[in-house]
């Protein structure tokens, strides 16, 4: 019983972490087709911009929104300097943006110094046996949660989510029907900057905010959107941080750290050899092989 | 327009020339007053960087403090630094240019035991004086490498003692999976065997990983008495508020943590409380020490906005300073003569009391002290370890004032240590 519960924590807290890393470069990629290098710089600027919120006296939810809010803010002058050049193409976009994430991540170090001090987390922690939790963790699942079906509803049920659809499924026919395309783009990718800001202010309860701070997540992030794919946002993330989390739980709870690592980028390469455009296009193939029967009679 | 646009390329290429500048400087100066090159690589940017900049900053006071006494030999000295970017491949390019084309008197290079012997290996193979300047795993017998931190005998020997007999003989152990986190493990192992104690656990973490959930379970299940900790770079020091947050409370030492990474400033209290450091020297031993005290008001003087005055800054400031002492005694700057003089029993009066350079094995003898972090994350010195002299290498018959060696000697091959070893 304590060993399921053990489990099902520790696939929680990888849940937690698989889907707010990889959500702003998911929503990113599956839109626009453009890797963003510099994903964890905006997570590094999530994280100081909540913990600088923070030492100024913010309450602590406050100083996790100003933190999203700095990141959209970077993301979105990005995004009109440089990466709206790069829409669609995508190694070029991936070569300008891993520039960006040296320049932010060198100019931090230079503007904000090596190092701050984090935020207290003073969530504590509750008893299974003789064994301590921490509730924080249990409380990041529930974010990570609720980021997937608020990305769902977004895109299902409101004008934007609409229009940035039809923008994604066939970008020249949705201008032609008068959708502002560029204007899409630009609210998808400050978008994809306030996910990832608010993962790092959410993660700066937890590990020393500095310059490096995104190095953590990164590439756990691309390894969620590798396996995703950009068929489908959300059934591709849901599915892709299942899976690895599963993997990854299992493996480290029986082997080591290590295995649990090496478990995940197995995965994602078999996932890579039997399906390259991700575990979404996967599905949505096996589904039409059910469906097409039936649509025969 | 056109004004903003040329101003941009005249930053642009004023910050390339400043990228480049250093060893550029370097060769104009040797022309009019021929100074004396010290090359350092730390890691000032990367995972290492918040521990690795108090390194050059300590480097360069000790510089600036003997220039402004004369220089050594009426000439002054010269800081060349080049960004390790705590990368492997980094130490090992820059540590062939400031050897081949800086032409450097000496190189103090690594923060991590994989970057040191990559830098290392180039200063050996050039026959060029070697500094490294923070503990580590110990072991290494070389004619031209100097180490200025503490190593297993000085830290992890006397401070599992102390635990054992402070808490039980229960030890979990979480360490860094590469050279230096197995190494010292070891030493843990051995430690305990020799002390009657019992390793209830042991993992090892891999560089950059972050996420401690599972360790934590795995440590609460073995139910150890203390946990020894040798965990590296700001990632793995993630441990410790995923610790605090899943209400783990068991006291913990570390030979590594604290002294480097300064995560009593990082994280806010009481995440560190009950962390035990053996180490000769922490900033907060400038309130009850003068030398300390002298130290850091200087560092902090030229620095103030340093995040922590740790161990680097003063292992690196000691190494400067043993550096001049050499070349003043030695009345040269060239190699052979300098090191004959390294190993003439040179003694530096330094941040923590007297550091003693010993001839034989190139470590050196300091004075020890047992630090603990309490709730609020103020230090205290709870026990006094003594002077600890680098004793193990001698024990295995290491002598390169008679014998020229070039080798790193592992727990493995002391059989008074190997016994202790599974």
């Amino acid at each position: 019983m304590l060993e399921l519960f053990i489990f099902l924590y520790q696939f929680a807290d990888a849940f937690a972490l698989l889907t707010l890393s990889a959500a702003g470069l998911m929503i990113i990629f599956g839109m626009m087709g453009v890797i963003n290098m510099a994903h964890g710089e905006l997570m590094m600027i999530g994280a100081f911009g909540a913990a600088r919120g923070f030492q100024a006296g913010l309450p602590l939810p406050l100083a996790i929104l100003a933190g999203g809010l700095a990141a959209t803010l970077v993301g979105l002058i990005l995004e009109r300097l440089v990466v709206r050049h790069f829409y669609g193409r995508l190694l070029y976009s991936l070569v300008a943006t891993w520039g960006l994430s040296l320049i932010l991540s060198q100019g931090a170090l230079i503007v904000l110094g090596p190092s701050t001090q984090g935020i207290e987390s003073n969530f504590g922690n509750f008893l299974v046996g003789d064994l301590s939790f921490s509730i924080y963790r249990i409380v990041l699942f529930g974010i990570a949660v609720g980021v997937i079906a608020g990305l769902w509803a977004l895109f299902r049920f409101t004008t934007f989510g609409l229009q940035a659809r039809a923008t994604m499924s066939n970008a020249d026919m949705a201008k032609a029907l008068g959708i502002d395309t560029a204007r899409i783009y630009m609210l998808t990718f400050g978008l994809g900057a306030f996910l990832a800001g608010t993962a790092g202010a959410l993660f700066s309860l937890a590990a020393p905010v500095q310059p490096s701070f995104g190095a953590s997540y990164t590439p756990i992030a691309f390894v969620v959107v590798v396996v995703a794919g950009s068929r489908n946002i959300i059934v591709g993330l849901t599915l892709a941080v299942v899976m690895l989390a599963l993997v990854k739980t299992a493996v480290t709870i029986n082997l080591n750290i290590l295995g649990g690592y090496v478990a995940m980028l197995v995965m994602a390469l078999l996932v890579i050899r039997f399906s390259p455009n991700g575990v979404a296009d996967w599905l949505q193939k096996a589904r039409s092989l059910i469906k097409k029967p039936s649509t025969g009679r | 327009m056109d004004w903003n646009r040329r101003s941009i390329i005249k930053a642009s290429g004023a910050l390339a020339l400043s990228a480049s500048s250093l060893p550029l400087f370097g060769r104009m100066a040797s022309a009019s007053e021929n100074p004396i090159k010290i090359g350092v690589i730390d890691d000032a940017s990367g995972d290492f960087a918040a521990a690795v900049i108090p390194k050059t900053q300590g480097a360069q006071l000790a510089v600036d403090e003997i220039n402004a006494a004369g220089g050594v030999l009426g000439r002054p000295l010269q800081l060349i630094a080049y960004d390790g970017q705590s990368d492997v491949r980094r130490h090992q390019e820059f540590a062939q240019r400031a050897i081949l084309e800086d032409e450097v008197s000496v190189l103090m290079a690594g923060y991590t035991s994989s970057e040191r012997e990559a830098a290392r290996a180039v200063a050996v193979e050039n026959k060029t004086i070697f500094w490294h300047n923070n503990q580590g795993e110990g072991g290494i017998a070389d004619n031209y490498s100097f180490f200025t931190g503490p190593i297993p005998e000085q830290q992890i020997l006397p401070g599992v003692e102390y635990m054992v007999k402070k808490y039980g003989k229960k030890i979990y152990v979480l360490a860094a999976d590469y050279g230096f986190g197995q190494v010292s493990a070891q030493w843990v192992q051995a430690s305990a065997g020799m002390n009657g104690a019992e390793i209830v656990g042991l993992e090892f973490i891999p560089l950059g990983n972050s996420e401690f959930s599972s360790s934590i379970t795995n440590i609460q299940k073995a139910k150890p008495d203390f946990l020894f900790l040798l965990l590296v770079g700001s990632n793995q020091s993630q441990y410790f508020p995923q610790a605090m947050a899943a209400g783990l409370k068991i006291p913990a030492i570390s030979s590594v943590n604290l002294q480097q990474g300064y995560e009593h400033k990082l994280f806010a209290p009481p995440t560190l409380e009950n962390l035990y450091v053996p180490a000769p020297f922490l900033e907060e031993l400038s309130d009850t020490n003068p030398n300390a005290k002298k130290f850091v008001t200087a560092i902090r003087g030229k620095y103030p906005d340093m995040p922590y005055v740790n161990e680097c800054a003063r292992c690196a400031y000691i190494a400067v300073n043993m550096m001049a002492l050499a070349w003043a005694k030695a009345g040269t700057s060239e190699t052979d003569a300098t090191i004959a003089a390294l190993q003439s029993g040179l003694s530096f009066d330094g941040p923590d009391g007297m550091v003693s350079l010993d001839p034989a094995t190139h470590h050196t003898a300091m004075d020890m002290r047992m630090f603990q972090v309490q709730a609020d994350h103020s230090i205290k010195v709870v026990a006094d370890l003594g002077r600890v002299e680098p004793w193990w290498l001698k024990r295995l018959g290491v002598d390169l004032t008679a014998k020229a060696e070039s080798r790193q000697y592992l727990p493995t091959d002391d059989p008074e240590l190997a016994k202790y070893l599974k």
